[in-house]
């Protein structure tokens, strides 16, 4: 007979085809789709066509040659993930401009009041300015003027520029100034205000406008005002130009916004933990209240809105109220994302501590009865809802050479790290966490700042090069690749994700290292403690260190650095971990569709 | 290695006949056709150059193609990189490319930002900094 074990995971559906005679299980064929929908719903059976289909096609048999299909009983859990800032900058009634224009002009430091470049002849003899320069006066004009001005006896000692033409503008005048340019937003600078302006030397960096005492020393100020200025220096820090404004009743401060408490309500204890305590604060309140039976958060605050949000989504999707939803484990970590300075001209921004959550929610029970129900009635075929999922993938996993019983597997997967452990006696245990794939693409995309969660999706899943030259890249670690035809201008200079698909350029001017080092932080911040996490909890002693074999399966078990980030940090545990090679072929793909058909062997 | 004794004086004397001789300045090589109406255009195209702090020479030529002229400035640039300026357009070319496939190719009634672009373009090849786009934005 011909069966199909077909696994709908969170992120893919999976099949595995195989041909059981005479007591002899032949695999045939595998199949891999996207699952459609969230997992455990009636959108599903769209992905389970296509995924059987084409195990199928690749074994040339159709639908009416198959005799049985098996199912999982799909773990009922669903992870959802959250960030929340928790401190903030707002600038108020005071302006600072401390973006990093590619060329600004001259060098040095400048104060004066700010003046609009067509007034200038109209201030007093004498008096020092800082020009503004906006895009309807051009580098020729603008000189020009500048030049009169101080012939005429005005002290002009910087300008801010909007268009890119801060050095032509420095090549043509006189007595040298300091100059910002690519100030887009300029019409925001307010006019009649005492400022000063700094540029840097090549391959230097403000040093005036980054220290308060700097700032204070311009500007005259009083002790009480210099602690005002401390955010201003503070975003200032590492920028070739900056320039700060100062406006009668000017004022920043740097706020933290109250991120309100989590309580933690375990079977026999609760906990209650501050968000701004950090991460982890937030993981050592959960380890000491295990099992966790709900957590919450402080009603009215950021943490409160935070998990709010998660129950509201599983709501949904679950067709539950929200209050019958129950989060069951919880991952923090700590981060920064940058965010946007308010008051700021040129859209600068600083970084920001955040944290970011990921919640798993254990539904009632999944509708995986009704998905059978209504396959077998398309399809015309038999379909049973097999065994439970981490028992099927633990079977799956067994089938990796080399691999035997008492076995860990660690499934990573898009959603939630599950594990499991089988020992001599078949008996299997398994829990599933919080925070896997899905959370790690979001550190990625929070952390650089982009928006675009799938080009953080890109970053995580492939390597990253830096194009040199027209025809050549460097990768991560120093290797040179040169091509025969000149690489596509929009990725000169800049670094690139070597996808499949070719190279994709990153927008901004993250340096490759530091993109590098987000990106595994982020992998080591999520699968690494969630590696260790579920194997102390599934360990018979409670001990990491008496686990012996641990096999890594699931989606993110693919992945080029996550099995070695785990292999390596396992290893100081003395366990034997590394990615599952299922059915010798499959890779960490598959286990527990192939599970699903081994059971029915074994007569379950 | 060894080295003869003599060898350091030896190396000393070509280097300083090096410096004698009339080497190429590190420059972009600008060609443009004989015509008052292009005067314009070129002094856009160096004003991005300029604005991005590389030297560069200026030559008026016989008219030919656009292309042939910009790969003739990357021939004799010291840096490889030439800009061809003729009536119907302006291309920027890189020595190591092909002569067919320049860089960059615009019209010449483009407007100032484009021409400004092209111009600080030629400049980012030597910078190996990230093209503008050519409306002269940062690519983002």
């Amino acid at each position: 007979m011909i069966l199909a074990g077909i696994d709908i995971g969170n992120a893919s559906t999976e099949t595995a085809l195989a041909r059981y005679v005479d007591g002899k299980m032949d695999f045939l064929a595998s199949g891999i789709v996207d699952t459609t929908g969230m997992k455990g719903t009636r959108q599903n059976i769209h992905g389970v066509f296509a995924s059987l289909k084409q195990a199928l096609e690749k074994a040339d048999l159709t639908v009416e040659n198959v005799d049985l299909i098996r199912i999982n009983e799909a773990a009922p859990v669903i992870g959802d993930v959250a960030m929340e800032t928790i401190t903030e900058t707002i600038i108020t009634e005071s302006t600072m401009i401390g973006h990093n224009p590619s060329t600004p002009g001259g060098l040095g430091v400048g104060v004066g009041i700010t003046v609009d470049i067509r007034d200038v002849n109209n201030c007093e003899k004498g008096s020092a300015v800082i020009v503004i320069i906006p895009r309807e006066v051009d580098f020729d004009n603008s000189s020009s003027i500048i030049n009169n001005a101080v012939k005429s006896g005005i002290y002009v000692n910087g300008a801010i520029v909007q268009r890119d033409d801060g050095v032509l503008i420095n090549n043509r005048l006189e007595k040298k100034i300091p100059i910002v340019d690519e100030v887009s937003l300029i019409e925001k600078v307010p006019l009649n205000m005492r400022a000063a302006i700094e540029v840097a030397a090549p391959g230097s960096v403000v040093e005036q406008l980054s220290n308060p005492y700097g700032i204070a020393t311009v500007f005259e100020l009083n002790s009480d005002e210099t602690k005002q200025v401390v955010p201003v220096s503070r975003a200032l820090i590492g920028n070739r130009s900056a320039v700060v404004i100062k406006t009668p009743a000017g004022d920043v401060k740097e706020r933290k916004i109250p991120a309100g408490q989590i309580i933690i309500q375990g079977e026999n204890k609760k906990a209650q933990v501050n968000v701004d305590d950090g991460a982890e604060k937030i993981m050592e309140a959960i380890r000491s209240v295990a099992p966790v039976s709900d957590i919450k958060g402080e009603a009215g605050t950021n943490a409160g809105g935070m998990l709010e949000k998660v129950r509201q989504v599983m709501s949904n999707l679950t067709d539950q109220l929200p209050s019958a939803i129950k989060i069951q484990d919880l991952l923090a970590v700590d981060t920064f994302v940058p965010q946007t300075v308010k008051g700021g001209v040129a859209e600068e921004f600083s970084m920001e501590n955040a944290v970011g959550i990921a919640a798993m929610v254990k539904a009632d029970k999944l509708q995986m009865n009704m998905i059978a129900e209504e396959l077998e009635k398309e399809l015309g075929v038999k379909v049973e809802v097999g065994g439970v999922e981490a028992d099927m993938a633990i079977r799956g996993a067994l089938t990796t050479p080399g691999s035997n019983k008492p076995m860990a597997i660690i499934d990573m997967g898009a959603g939630s790290t599950d594990a499991a452990i089988i020992n001599r006696s078949d008996e299997i245990k398994s829990i599933h966490l919080a925070g896997a794939g899905n959370m790690v693409t979001l550190l990625i995309g929070s952390e650089l700042g982009f928006e675009d969660l799938a080009l953080a999706e890109d970053i995580k899943k492939y390597p990253l090069a830096k194009v040199e030259s027209l025809f050549h890249i460097r990768h991560e670690d120093g290797t040179v690749q040169f091509y025969d035809k000149p690489l596509d201008p929009r990725t000169f200079a800049r670094v690139v994700i070597l996808t499949p698909l070719g190279m994709v350029p990153i927008p901004g001017n993250h340096s490759m290292e530091r993109i590098r080092q987000v990106r595994r932080d982020a992998k080591t911040k999520v699968f690494v403690v969630n590696a260790i996490r579920s194997l102390e909890r599934v360990s018979p002693t409670g001990n990491v260190r008496d686990m012996e074999f641990v096999t890594l399966v699931g989606g993110s078990a693919l992945d080029f650095e996550i099995p070695q980030l785990v292999t390596d940090a396992l290893s100081k545990y003395s366990i034997v971990a590394g990615r599952a090679n299922i059915r010798g072929v499959e890779g960490p793909r598959n286990a527990v569709a192939s599970g699903l058909v081994l059971a029915y062997a074994e007569g379950e | 290695m060894l080295l003869h004794p003599d060898s350091y004086w030896r190396t000393l004397k070509v280097n300083k006949m090096r410096l004698d001789y009339d080497a190429p300045k590190p420059e972009i090589k600008v060609l443009h056709g004989k015509n008052e109406t292009l005067n314009c255009v070129v002094s856009h195209v160096l004003h991005g150059i300029e604005e991005e702090g590389l030297p560069f020479s200026v030559e008026e030529n016989e008219e030919l193609d656009s292309i042939e002229l910009a790969y003739r400035g990357a021939e004799l640039s010291h840096l490889g990189v030439g800009i061809g300026i003729t009536e119907k357009e302006v291309v920027l070319h890189f020595i190591k490319l092909k002569e067919d496939q320049p860089l960059f190719r615009v019209p010449s009634y483009s407007d100032v930002e484009t021409l400004r672009a092209l111009g600080s373009n030629a400049a980012r090849i030597v910078k190996r900094m990230p093209f503008k786009n050519l409306d002269n934005t940062e690519l983002s």
